[in-house]
């Protein structure tokens, strides 16, 4: 039973590590120009030579998605680090200071909870334009208020108990208690929701630059090789569906791998 | 006749199958009808899992390898879930171990004993029915209670209740699983005289599971000793406690808390003046009320008081977590220095950072004081992990990999570590076995011996703040109502509270004479 789950790693962990080679180097997976076409070569099915198939312009799809994933996962992590910094920070200064703040800061998470999240990042893409690191911010903004509900509880949790009195007894100092034992002890949860997020953030980048307001073209990005792909989706299924399996593959793996370390961490 | 109920050669196991030792391990225990039997024993001595096993509660990773257990000449191991539901809560009831988290919190009192009830054949259980489930285990107002949360009772009128909803099928047997150890001394003598009341008036026989020998010799007809899955001796309460032959029950009933005894000690130079305490809660509550007392230099003052009397109040006034309304603490005539009072507290699981080696968490208020450089705090921990009687070894060590006892050993190296005047003990031994008991105050008393801190020991078991303070003040709703030498207190107390407290200690008359 045990092989069997270990097991069950392999596949997602061999996706997850195709993608992250492919965003760390692009050139050693597929050495050909992702924005140079070949006229002649327009349209074609998966193949030998082209295995995803050919574009409208005769260029070639796994190219494509090979240095798409750069950008796309890059947006992914970057949404997340924001999203677990931001939201750490608002958790950890209102589980800390109790009270109005955290009531006037707690109010304000709920407010940005209540808009639905696609039209917050919507609205902020809007304000600070189109590009890969705009949605990343943008997406990352959106998760943040619920790490900073998960941060806040676990604060408030870690700061009644008995190690953290002792703390106070032993005379270590407010900042100090906060930064060796609230931190360390309340990171767990916020890690394992991270873990969740990301594959989240993966499938939002995607959704966001399949809208446009990714990277311009003709820099490829998986969201928007899917809207590239979609007039010709009648006559050449394989350029929206493989860019699409590719997000789906990848989200897929790094929840299921996440889910692997979060039980493990749990029943340790 | 055919005894109520006999176990022959039980062993359950858990895990896979042959790896480690069973966790009951060929028990053999007879009930006859009528009778209360105690079964002794240590945490992880098994008798936990046998209660389980004796009830069919057993959880999944459990499994019982081997034995035979019968109940009133019927073979019940091996039984189905089903037929154990139509046995358990008619015939057979079980009390658990922790009131607190045992009742349902988002259901009335009313729908969990109107739960129980339906189960034992009652389809409609009427209002009277209910009140009458209550009245039988002593509450005094049961059509009061029956619409109140669990969170609104205290811990003894939760086990009441839980009581209540075990007898309330007039069962046969009742398997109570440490029914008072999260209680203090004085709620647990109440509801163990119900339980003795309602068994004799019923003829209901009693399995009674405890690690306190006292709790066995004052309340069972036999008793059984196991230790590491076995039982090692069993017999009549009189013989077992009065002439034990098995080395195990020796040990258990030498590590039994001993009063002080001797000539009360000369006062001594004063160090802690706390003076008209006050503390006020917000909300109103007052915690103390006007508490004054004064803790000698190297010397032990016990507090004794029940739970909610205000004695935690003082320990977090005393090692300045909260803010006192009123009065002063003084150390020395002067405001108490930063680590110069140091604080174990009651529950070494929680006031452990489970993420910190115990190295670094007996070097914390060296930390905090800036003492030193990194190396001597290395080196001063070592040596305060040997006074503590540890190896060095556990420095490197997370606080999971340690035993209850050692934490709380770990807590004492840290509270003294900035070598303070005083330490302040709440319950330091309320969460450990009768032997770690021991074996942790005469630690403190040693600790006491070589380094000349004073302590301040507050408990609710007046068994143990005798056992370990020379002196000693009674605490009830925020006032002290009795203080004075342990002997001088313990052979006339003045205080009707303190006879009360003093007749609450289970096996007090056996042990003192």
């Amino acid at each position: 039973m045990t092989f069997m789950r270990r097991l069950g790693v392999v596949p997602s962990a061999l996706v997850l590590l195709a993608a992250s080679a492919a965003a760390l180097a692009p050139g050693l997976l597929s050495p050909a120009d992702p924005l140079r076409g070949d006229l002649t070569q327009r349209l074609l099915p998966p193949g030998t030579a082209h295995p995803f198939g050919t574009d409208e312009l005769g260029r070639d799809v796994f190219t494509r998605v090979v240095h798409g994933s750069a950008p796309s996962l890059q947006a992914a992590v970057i949404a997340v680090g924001v999203a677990v910094l931001a939201g750490s920070a608002i958790g950890l200064v209102a589980g800390t200071a109790r009270g109005r703040l955290d009531g006037l800061v707690m109010r304000a998470v709920e407010v940005l909870l209540a808009v639905p999240s696609f039209l917050l990042i919507l609205v902020v893409v809007a304000v600070l334009g189109p590009g890969t690191r705009e949605v990343a911010l943008a997406v990352g903004v959106s998760a943040a208020a619920v790490f900073s509900r998960v941060m806040r509880a676990e604060v408030v949790r870690v700061r009644g108990s008995g190690y953290v009195e002792a703390a106070a007894v032993c005379g270590t100092g407010r900042v100090t208690v906060l930064l060796t034992h609230v931190l360390p002890n309340a990171a767990g949860p916020v890690a394992a929701l991270a873990t969740l997020e990301l594959g989240n953030a993966v499938l939002t980048v995607a959704a966001v630059s399949f809208l446009g307001f990714g990277a311009p073209p003709p820099a490829p990005e998986w969201g928007s090789l899917v809207a590239a792909g979609r007039p010709f989706l009648a006559s050449a299924w394989w350029l929206t569906t493989v860019p699409g399996l590719v997000v789906a593959a990848v989200a897929l793996a790094v929840n299921h791998l996440g889910h692997v370390l979060r039980t493990r961490s749990e029943t340790r | 006749m055919t005894p109520l109920l006999a176990v022959r050669g039980l062993t359950v196991r858990y895990g896979p199958p042959g790896r480690g030792r069973p966790a009951v391990d060929g028990v053999d225990l007879t009930v006859e009808a009528g009778e209360i039997v105690a079964v002794v024993g240590e945490s992880g001595s098994g008798k936990s899992t046998l209660a389980h096993a004796l009830a069919g509660l057993l959880p999944d990773t459990a499994r019982v390898t081997g034995g035979v257990v019968t109940f009133g000449g019927e073979r019940v191991d091996g039984l189905r879930e089903r037929a154990w539901r139509r046995l358990r809560g008619r015939r057979i009831a079980f009390v658990p171990q922790d009131p607190g988290t045992a009742l349902n919190p988002l259901m009335t009192v009313r729908a969990q004993l109107a739960e129980a009830l339906r189960l034992t054949g009652t389809p409609r259980p009427g209002e009277d029915a209910l009140e009458e489930a209550l009245g039988r285990v002593g509450i005094p107002d049961p059509a009061a209670l029956l619409d109140r949360y669990p969170h609104q009772l205290s811990g003894g009128f939760r086990q009441r209740v839980l009581l209540g909803m075990a007898l309330a099928g007039r069962p046969a047997l009742l398997i109570a699983d440490e029914p008072t150890s999260a209680l203090d001394t004085m709620v647990q003598k109440t509801v163990l005289d119900l339980v003795q009341k309602v068994a004799a008036r019923d003829g209901t026989s009693v399995l009674l599971i405890t690690h306190d020998l006292g709790v066995a010799a004052d309340r069972a007809d036999r008793v059984a000793v196991m230790t590491e899955g076995r039982v090692v001796e069993e017999g009549p309460a009189d013989r077992v406690l009065g002439s034990p032959r098995a080395a195990y029950t020796r040990l258990l009933l030498r590590s039994a808390p001993q009063p002080l005894t001797g000539p009360a000690p000369a006062p001594g130079e004063p160090l802690l003046v706390v003076r008209d305490l006050r503390k006020v809660y917000p909300g109103g509550t007052i915690a103390v009320e006007g508490a004054s007392f004064t803790l000698d230099r190297a010397s032990t003052l016990g507090l004794v008081g029940a739970s909610g009397s205000g004695k935690s109040t003082i320990a977090r006034v005393v090692t300045g977590l909260v803010e006192p309304t009123s009065g002063s603490v003084l150390l020395d005539g002067a405001p108490v220095r930063a680590g110069r009072v140091q604080f174990v507290a009651q529950n070494p699981y929680a006031s452990l950072d489970p993420l910190m080696s115990v190295g670094r968490i007996v070097a914390e208020p060296l930390r905090a004081l800036r003492a030193g450089t990194r190396a001597e705090r290395r080196e001063r921990v070592l040596r305060l992990l040997e006074d503590v009687g540890l190896p060095p070894e556990v420095a490197r060590r997370r606080p999971s990999a340690l035993s209850g006892g050692q934490r709380q050993r770990v807590a004492i190296a840290r509270a003294l570590a900035p070598s303070p005047d005083v330490i302040v003990l709440d319950e330091p031994v309320s969460a450990l076995d009768t032997v770690t008991q021991a074996q942790i105050l005469a630690l403190l008393r040693r600790l006491q011996d070589k380094h000349g801190m004073a302590y301040l020991l507050i408990s609710h078991d007046l068994a143990v703040v005798a056992a370990a303070a020379e002196r000693l003040a009674v605490m009830r709703d925020g006032r002290i109502v009795e203080s004075g030498p342990t002997a001088d207190v313990l052979a006339a107390p003045a205080a009707p509270f303190t006879r009360e407290l003093l007749a609450a200690i289970p096996g007090g008359p056996r042990r003192g004479g």
